[in-house]
């Protein structure tokens, strides 16, 4: 029999390894207890999970989907979006072992110190801790996805490299590195689904979608889970201490569907839960010329090492951001190629259109672009470089390369995830997104496009063209769902604590981005994770 | 008019060709650059591959946004330069004057004097030079 025709009758699917559990098997009604129950089995339910293996504690590990993502449990995802536009629901978060890191495209970086502290001129803004607290965190991270010794350094990335990253002088704009994990240490679900199967310890229930956190009368304790599956049974499951782990966006509404002792939801009697919805807004927002041919931006477009691969960025120093009261962005000088790449990798056609209007609007004058570029060309020729000038320059020799934008956006308490009326296959309540940006988020771009482009000007690197005087964020290509379950001290102004347990519910504990009171510019799973080991530590401490 | 003030399309183009500070002859000219070495200041291997006609738009852009600079003796004194009428052909003062307008035009990036054209970043003495060159041709 043909390879095809096996795999067509289903023959070569991946079957659950041993202590993966079907839970369309479980008897309804069944009853599971444990010492910690973790719900979704994402790059935080993973990384807690894979902190108990070999140890005493009894793990039951919840994935709403299977092995492998079915577009039939997606359909939970859907919801109906009210405010920006946004990216489709359905995957926006996977239902699948290993969750949404099942179709991520791997770029960590840990957030800037500046994303920690409280910045006067941005409204609810810091954690409750500074950058330092999460160090060894990151660096258990970096383990864990197997990243290189130093990913993040550039000197070090240079010295593996023979492109250099781009100078400026006065400190005001700086050069990032962005990690991109390999895809055979990103998936994360098939690096760990063996070692996670063969502890004797960890359960994995697939096919186990969680209908509400069911609290004690008092609202101090979670009580026990109730678990659905598709095919009908249900089932509960009691633990000591709970993980919600199912995304920015899920775990908000978990919390709001847990409704049946506390009306508000679990965690949302001061109005919090599903607030404060963040994502990382990103558009094309202008163009780099580079003066001289020989000043290659290909440090910044993505660069494959023998230890991994990379993509640096430009960014404004955080003595800068503090200077100019600015949020944090980073900016990619991509090609055209990198963009098509990208696209492939990603969300195809609908990204794709949106490059080509990035391409096209805003176009300078064909005949004032050729000029402007002689004279930009000529001009820094003239200040730095004119006695190296190996032969004439051809008329318009400058690289041009687009600046992709991703953009820290302020908190918003407007920008939310609700319940709505319409019902999932299970009958419950689908979410409502809401998806604000206020002005600050826009005007804050466009000043750092002009330092950016004062600082590309001085350095003597080319020009920066920012052609929309009137430009405004309003759409994003990532699934990065923050801020719902927002972090603080106070009840009143978060919904975990700084240990990330629900303020007033003793064993209930979030995971994820969701938690994030700030977001910055970085990629997020590489603080999830981080989190996550911190939040593994307190466990094991309340579980021993 | 500008040819009455002594302000030549040829003095303009050495003063731009001036500005990179770099070594006053080069024997690796190529056959373009020697054509203009011929001629007594034109040395600058930064000539070579100046597009005036492109700077000279620019320039037009620029006096279109700001018609007030558009007079040779202001953008002279703008820019610090000699007045149009005086000699500053030596090689000592084309130097000063070509140093002094780098510093300029990277002052200009650090402190904010810039103009946007179309989007375009430019610093203000970039485009002086520009607007001087437009006038001049």
């Amino acid at each position: 029999m043909s390879l095809a025709r096996r795999a067509n009758l289903g023959i070569l699917r991946p079957q659950p390894p041993m202590a993966f559990i079907d839970a369309r098997t479980l008897p309804d009604g069944h009853r599971i207890e444990s010492d910690l129950c973790i719900i979704g089995s994402g790059a935080a339910g993973l990384a807690i999970a894979s902190e108990f293996k070999g140890r005493s504690q009894r793990v039951v590990l919840l994935e709403s989907g299977g092995l492998e993502v079915d577009p039939k449990i997606q359909a939970l995802n859907e919801g109906r979006i009210v405010g920006l536009p946004y990216l489709d629901l359905r995957r926006a978060w996977l239902r699948a072992f290993g969750g949404t890191t099942n179709h991520w495209t791997a770029h960590v970086r840990p957030l800037d110190p500046i994303d920690f502290e409280p910045r006067p001129w941005v409204p609810h803004s810091g954690w409750p801790f500074r950058s330092a607290a999460l160090t060894p965190f990151y660096a258990r991270a970096q383990r864990f996805l197997q990243l290189p010794e130093h990913p993040f350094d550039v000197e070090a990335w240079e010295q593996g490299d023979r492109y250099r990253a781009w100078r400026f002088e006065g400190g005001q704009v700086r050069t990032l590195v962005v990690q991109v994990v390999p895809i055979k240490h990103a998936r994360l679900g098939q690096v760990f689904r063996k070692s996670i199967a063969a502890d004797k310890k960890i359960d994995t229930y697939l096919f186990a979608t969680v209908q509400e956190i069911e609290p004690d009368g008092s609202v101090q304790r979670v009580l026990r889970l109730r678990v659905a599956t598709p095919t009908g049974n249900a089932f509960t499951v009691s633990s000591r201490c709970y993980v919600l782990a199912a995304g920015g966006i899920e775990n908000a509404r978990l919390l709001l569907l847990s409704s049946s002792v506390q009306q508000e939801g679990l965690g949302n009697q001061n109005d919090l839960v599903g607030r404060f919805f963040a994502n990382h807004p990103e558009a094309g927002v202008g163009q780099l010329y580079l003066s001289d041919r020989r000043l290659k931006s290909d440090f910044y477009s993505g660069r494959r090492h023998r230890d991994g691969s990379m993509r640096a960025a430009l960014a404004l120093a955080d003595g800068a951001q503090r200077e100019a009261e600015l949020l944090n962005a980073r900016f990619h000088p991509t090609r055209w190629i990198d963009d098509l790449a990208r696209t492939w990798e990603s969300e195809g056609l609908r990204a794709l259109r949106g490059i080509f209007r990035d391409l096209t609007a805003h176009r300078p004058r064909a005949d004032l672009e050729r000029h402007v570029a002689n004279l930009i060309v000529d001009m820094d020729a003239l200040t730095s470089a004119a006695s190296d000038r190996p032969a004439p320059h051809p008329e318009q020799p400058f690289t041009r390369t687009r600046l992709h934008a991703v953009v820290e956006q302020a908190p918003n308490p407007d920008s939310r995830v609700t319940l709505g009326d319409d019902r999932d296959q299970f009958g419950q309540r689908r979410v409502v997104l809401d998806w604000r940006l206020g002005d600050r988020d826009s005007v804050s771009v466009q000043r750092t496009m002009e330092i950016l482009a004062r600082e590309v000007g001085a350095a003597g690197l080319g020009r920066v063209r920012f052609p929309d005087r009137n430009f405004r964020l309003s759409q994003t290509q990532s699934y990065h769902h923050m801020g719902t379950t927002r972090m603080h001290e106070d009840p009143k102004q978060g919904v975990v604590d700084t240990t990330c347990r629900v303020h007033g519910i003793a064993n209930l504990f979030v995971a994820g981005s969701s938690v994030f009171p700030t977001y910055g510019t970085a990629n997020p799973t590489f603080t999830i994770l981080a989190l996550a080991f911190r939040l593994s530590d307190h466990l094991r401490g309340v579980l021993t | 008019m500008i040819q009455e003030m002594g302000l030549t399309r040829r003095k303009v183009l050495q003063l731009l060709a001036w500005i990179g500070l770099s070594p006053l002859v080069r024997n690796e000219l190529d056959p373009g650059a020697r054509a203009f070495a011929a001629q007594p200041v034109l040395v600058h291997p930064a000539l070579r591959g100046f597009r005036h006609a492109s700077a000279a738009v620019v320039g037009a852009e620029y006096l279109r946004r700001r018609p007030e600079e558009a007079d040779t003796s202001k953008l002279c004194r703008l820019l610090a330069l000699p007045d149009p009428g005086a000699s500053w052909e030596s090689s000592g003062d084309l130097t000063l004057h070509a140093a002094s307008l780098v510093a300029r035009h990277r002052q200009d990036f650090r402190t904010g004097r810039v103009l946007n054209l179309e989007g375009w970043t430019l610093s203000i003495t970039e485009l002086r030079l520009s607007a001087l060159l437009h006038l001049s041709t």
